[in-house]
């Protein structure tokens, strides 16, 4: 008998059966276990990187995934703040909020969504720029409404019951306010995580890519471009209208100045780092660009340097700045695409 | 010419980008079955009237001034491209088009856009089986070689069922062996019961491919008849075919 024995080829696989669960089950106990065993400083962090993670799912469904880059991401976010903020003061309840905050930024988004039909790529983009200012002005010339530039505050969500602003022992855990928060975040961008990688493998999901690599064939294919276009902006803008509601609850005050174009860079640089039509790029680079500068600011603690003349910020802003200029030159996909690429090497590696 | 209602019947197509004529009055019909060639040199108007049949001139910012386009009787010479690809038309477009960071499934998915039926994912498997450069359903289209993507941009257009199919220079920059097999499609398509718009610069090709054909020259309608007629004569012969008189 010889010592070689025939078998079957073995695929370099994702591994089978329990392994193949193991690598999400340790991402979700991660996260669960989290918000216990960390300061306060870095749950607020994870805070404002899980609220900013659903903000750049949204974009990147419109830029990425269909194809129009937008820089009127930070109206959208701010309608949601602001209808939510409006909502809260009337004493409505939970889902109409919630519905308010969705529908009316969606509404918004489906008028501007024309323009795009007329406008590309850099065109389309100047277009939207023109309305984060209109936004800016709107909320200072609504004063009545909004409070101006003298802002106004948000009240904290009551999720069917759950109130996420108190802070009270629940299941014997400590359920802080930040914890609940950092909850709720996370749930929203699991949602629209979710709904957005479904999307993508759907016929408007596939129509989107489509019109984004090519439009004119899109349209001999049969592809209704208009539809699409307008879907693209209605469902992104209601998305980024649901993580404005968060994003300014938990914040608690509202000023015109929070929703300026610099929210809109933001939130391209975190889709442009992560990568374009991905939902785990989209994750990476939010989480990357908003604890950029915490990760600096907790570092200074500890660096001369870095302390003083507020060279952390300098930093964050230099390090932001030269990221997003080296990721469009050397790496068009993104963090996505590194990961992408270190799995497989990883797995041939293996086998 | 009108007892019989022919599949694609363009009359009297006149068309202009900006200020300049670039198509004069082009009649043109596509039978069931058969197989039209729509011959002409560089700058002919070959494309602009494909662009006119699809109802694309809009897009070019040009304009089809006169004229009309009927799909198996249906006047459709004001309507948008989708409700024309809805109408019976299909289009394989000149270098393929096709989407590149698209799995090969999906760019034949995306050709049944206007299709409501559940029969779609049954398409996608007898494209799969049709054309065997298509083997591999999850590879992104923009890895397959030039004759695999006429395959695939072949097959996304029958995805939208279509009775007239439209083919613009589709041995463009193939190997004569894939010319063979694309010409091979064409004739099976049309046995299939499709009309079908060849338009070539390969006149030979074409000639033998079809049974009709029409011969453009700047933006005129030089010859038409049947192709057997028109690879004889001698001014054809001269101009595209290579035989000196």
């Amino acid at each position: 008998m010889s010592a070689v024995v025939e078998r079957p080829v073995q695929r370099p696989s994702r591994g089978s059966g329990r392994r193949r669960h193991l690598g999400p089950l340790l991402v979700v106990a991660a996260l669960v276990v989290f918000p216990f065993v960390v300061s306060s400083f870095w749950l607020s962090v994870a805070v404002f990187c899980a609220i900013a993670a659903s903000g750049a799912l949204s974009l990147n469904l419109l830029a990425g995934y269909a194809g129009q880059v937008s820089v009127g991401h930070a109206f959208f976010i701010g309608a949601g703040a602001y209808v939510g903020a409006y909502g809260g003061q009337q004493g409505w309840s939970f889902p109409v909020i919630v519905i308010a905050a969705v529908a009316i930024p969606a509404l918004v988004g489906l008028l501007v969504g024309p323009v795009a039909l007329r406008l590309r790529e850099l065109y389309l983009a100047i277009t939207t720029l023109g309305l984060v200012y209109t936004g800016q002005w709107l909320l200072v010339a609504f004063d009545g409404l909004t409070g101006g530039v003298s802002g106004m505050a948000t009240t904290d969500l009551n999720v069917f019951g759950m109130d996420l602003g108190v802070s009270a022992y629940a299941l014997g855990l400590p359920m802080t306010r930040d914890v609940r928060y950092y909850f709720a975040a996370l749930a929203l961008a699991t949602i629209i995580g979710f709904a957005i990688f479904n999307l993508a493998r759907t016929r408007p999901g596939r129509a989107m890519m489509a019109v984004r690599d090519r439009q004119v064939a899109a349209s001999v294919a049969g592809v209704d471009v208009t539809r699409y276009k307008l879907a693209a902006f209605a469902i992104s803008s209601g998305m980024a209208g649901a993580t404005g509601l968060l994003y300014g609850s938990y914040i608690g005050y509202l000023v015109p100045e929070t929703f300026s174009l610099e929210l809109s860079i933001a939130y391209l640089a975190m889709i442009i780092i992560g990568g374009f039509g991905s939902v785990l790029g989209s994750i990476l680079g939010a989480v990357l660009i908003t604890a950029l500068p915490q990760v600096l600011a907790f570092l200074a603690e500890y660096s001369t340097f870095l302390a003083t003349d507020n060279r952390a910020d300098h930093v964050a802003v230099l390090l932001y700045g030269s990221a997003l200029v080296l990721f469009l030159l050397f790496e068009p996909e993104g963090l996505a695409g590194i990961w992408r690429r270190t799995v497989s090497a990883v797995r041939r590696g293996r086998s | 010419m009108t007892t019989t209602t022919s599949a694609l019947d363009v009359r009297g197509a006149y068309a202009n980008y900006q200020n300049a004529d670039v198509l004069h009055g082009i009649d043109l019909q596509v039978e069931q079955g058969m197989v039209t060639a729509l011959l002409g040199a560089n700058g002919a108007g070959k494309t602009t009237f494909l662009r006119c049949v699809l109802g694309l001139m809009a897009v070019h910012r040009g304009e089809m001034s006169a004229g009309s386009v009927r799909v198996l009787g249906q006047d459709v010479s004001r309507a948008s491209a989708q409700k024309r690809i809805r109408a019976g038309l299909a289009v394989v477009p000149e270098g393929r088009r096709l989407f590149a960071d698209l799995t090969i499934e999906q760019n034949l998915r995306i050709g049944a856009s206007t299709r409501r039926d559940k029969e779609t994912s049954e398409d996608v498997e007898k494209m799969l089986e049709r054309f065997p450069a298509l083997r591999r359903p999850k590879l992104q289209a923009g890895y397959l070689s030039g004759g695999e993507q006429q395959m695939l941009a072949i097959g996304r257009a029958l995805m939208a069922r279509p009775k007239i199919l439209l083919l613009d220079e589709p041995s463009l920059g193939l190997a004569p062996l894939v010319v063979d097999g694309v010409f091979e499609t064409i004739a099976s398509l049309a046995a299939d019961g499709i009309g079908i718009l060849l338009v070539e610069q390969n006149a030979e090709r074409a000639l033998d491919a079809s049974s009709q054909a029409v011969v453009l020259q700047v933006g005129k309608v030089v010859r038409s008849g049947a192709s057997a007629d028109l690879a004889d004569d001698p001014v054809i012969q001269e101009s595209y075919l290579g035989v000196a008189s």
